[in-house]
């Protein structure tokens, strides 16, 4: 690979891996298996396609999980000294931290060292290997509540500590094709909290850092307060901020603002983590669950987990590049056909990776 | 122009037989795979005395294969660019793959006829050498293949007397 560096030959991406069929998980490996080679065919450990997809799928959310999660618990520590000392670093702004504490059920009288330290408590909770299954936190049931949100609480998708589930996920052991579909349900669960940890971080980040990052949900936010009274499709165009320059953004949200014009409306987000807060929006202009309207979000992101966050929080979902599942059938059946009757939400597969003709086809549009 | 394979740049991804079997059905995209997709074979990954080696057809200047074929469908190209396979007229007889030295003949599983790599002439640079991730596979000019690897050998000697 060195050589080939030096002679500056850009590496094609590998068909396996975007197919979720390249699996390194044994120092035997990595096993390939054809996509022409059929269903008998297995990888050096014994797992079929299906298992071998369903796991490439579980580690790259977990991984991505996990290095949100260390991000989190420094901001709870940073959190806890600044509640020691009793005050926040920066005076955060009021019209955002209004915005925050209605969010987690506060008023604005509420004093920033009391909900401070109700958010440090809290939080110290939900990252604790320990946490019990007794309730939903108050902070979840904040963060997803029950009106926006209802297909988390009806399949018990809400996960009871946010490290534990990743544990388990790493510890998995199984290898039976049963196990396929208890393993996308892991896959969901753990990118749900990747989606929870971010979302935290940011309001914990403003309280003591004055993070712009709330700022810009904000902003998000008054687009969802300015739509029309009845409910009308939207898609959500998100690009995460590292994966892709700032102008492609701006081109593409141009393009598609035109080409949607008359069909549905644009909602353009720099910023995965403000996804829930428009489901939230969704459902306080509207009363309608996400996953209840024609709601798709256009994902522009390498990361997996934020494309199955996005189906968590009840939007349908076309991403580029599209979900290293096509390898199998069994996971595309689920992550296409299965959910949409379970969460009334889907994944849309964009065929030969052109998203546009993908949301015009949800939509119901000619390409 | 040839394909040339450098086995010790070759990293098993075997990304090369998959773009191989992808253009064989027509499908550029991995996400546009048909499910019950039958590729035809034209390439291989095969490890020969532990050495890596891309089973393909080595389009031989004198080929056994051009002279066994009983209806003139394997013939050289023009300007001596490989052995061109026509599909159209192949009646699938298999004297050609009981000639090959290579075995580098297939039948086609999905009609009586055979099957072999043509250097898909329709692309500009076959799919299989654009496909490789490190260089591995290279499409030449045998002579200019050849002035380079003079050209090497002469730098790694003055390498190796310099080192010395």
């Amino acid at each position: 690979m060195k050589q080939t560096e030096e002679e500056g030959i850009k590496s094609p991406a590998c068909g396996y891996g975007l197919m979720g069929l390249c699996c390194s998980s044994c120092l035997l490996g990595p096993c390939r298996i054809s996509p022409f080679e059929g269903k008998s065919a297995k990888g050096l450990c014994g797992d079929n396609v299906d298992l071998m997809v369903a796991k490439n799928l579980l580690r790259l959310v977990a991984g991505e999980t996990a290095g949100g999660l260390k991000d989190l618990s420094e901001a709870v520590q940073n959190l806890g000294a600044l509640a020691v000392k009793q005050g926040a670093r920066k005076r955060p702004g009021k019209a955002v931290l209004k915005g925050i504490l209605e969010k987690y059920g506060f008023t604005s009288r509420v004093s920033v060292n009391r909900f401070a330290h109700y958010l440090l408590r809290e939080s110290q909770k939900l990252l604790s290997p320990f946490s019990g299954p007794e309730s939903p936190s108050p902070l979840l049931s904040s963060l997803y509540p029950e009106g926006a949100f209802p297909h988390v609480y009806r399949d018990s998708l809400l996960p009871d500590s946010l490290t534990s589930l990743i544990f388990d996920a790493l510890g998995q052991e199984q290898n039976e094709s049963s196990a396929v579909e208890a393993i996308l349900r892991k896959c969901l669960k753990i990118s749900m909290v990747k989606f929870i940890s971010e979302e935290l971080r940011r309001d914990i980040d403003y309280l003591t850092d004055g993070d712009q990052s709330s700022e810009m949900e904000k902003e998000a936010l008054d687009v969802v307060q300015d739509l029309p009274p009845e409910p009308l499709p939207v898609v959500v165009f998100l690009v995460r901020d590292d994966d892709l320059p700032e102008e492609f953004m701006s081109r593409a949200t141009k393009e598609l603002r035109q080409r949607l014009k008359g069909i549905a409306r644009l909602i353009p987000l720099n910023n995965m983590r403000g996804l829930p807060s428009i489901g939230r929006g969704f459902f306080r202009k509207w009363s309608l669950p996400v996953n209840g309207m024609s709601a798709l979000a256009a994902v522009f992101s390498q990361s997996p987990a934020s494309v199955l966050g996005a189906l968590m929080c009840g939007f349908s979902v076309v991403s580029f590049p599209a979900l290293p599942i096509h390898g199998s059938e069994v996971v595309e059946r689920f992550f296409c056909k299965d959910l949409k009757e379970k969460l009334g939400s889907a994944y849309v597969h964009p065929r030969g990776g052109e998203v546009l003709p993908a949301i015009l086809e949800f939509l119901g549009e000619k390409a | 122009m040839r394909i040339f394979f450098h086995a010790e740049r070759c990293m098993l991804c075997q990304s090369c037989v998959l773009a191989c079997q992808m253009n064989s059905i027509g499908v550029s995209e991995v996400t546009e795979i048909p499910r019950d997709g039958r590729p035809l074979q034209r390439m291989a990954f095969i490890f020969s005395h532990g050495t890596p080696w891309v089973w393909r057809c080595q389009q031989c200047l004198s080929a056994p294969c051009v002279e066994a074929c009983v209806t003139g469908s394997l013939r050289h190209g023009e300007e001596g660019n490989g052995v061109v396979h026509d599909r159209e007229t192949c009646v699938g007889c298999g004297s050609c793959v009981l000639a090959c030295p290579f075995d580098a003949l297939t039948p086609d599983e999905n009609d009586d006829r055979v099957t072999k790599c043509n250097l898909c002439p329709e692309e500009e640079i076959p799919p299989c050498v654009k496909a490789c991730q490190s260089g591995a596979l290279a499409y030449q000019d045998p002579r200019l293949f050849a002035q380079d690897k003079r050209k090497k050998f002469v730098r790694d000697q003055k390498v190796h007397r310099e080192t010395d």
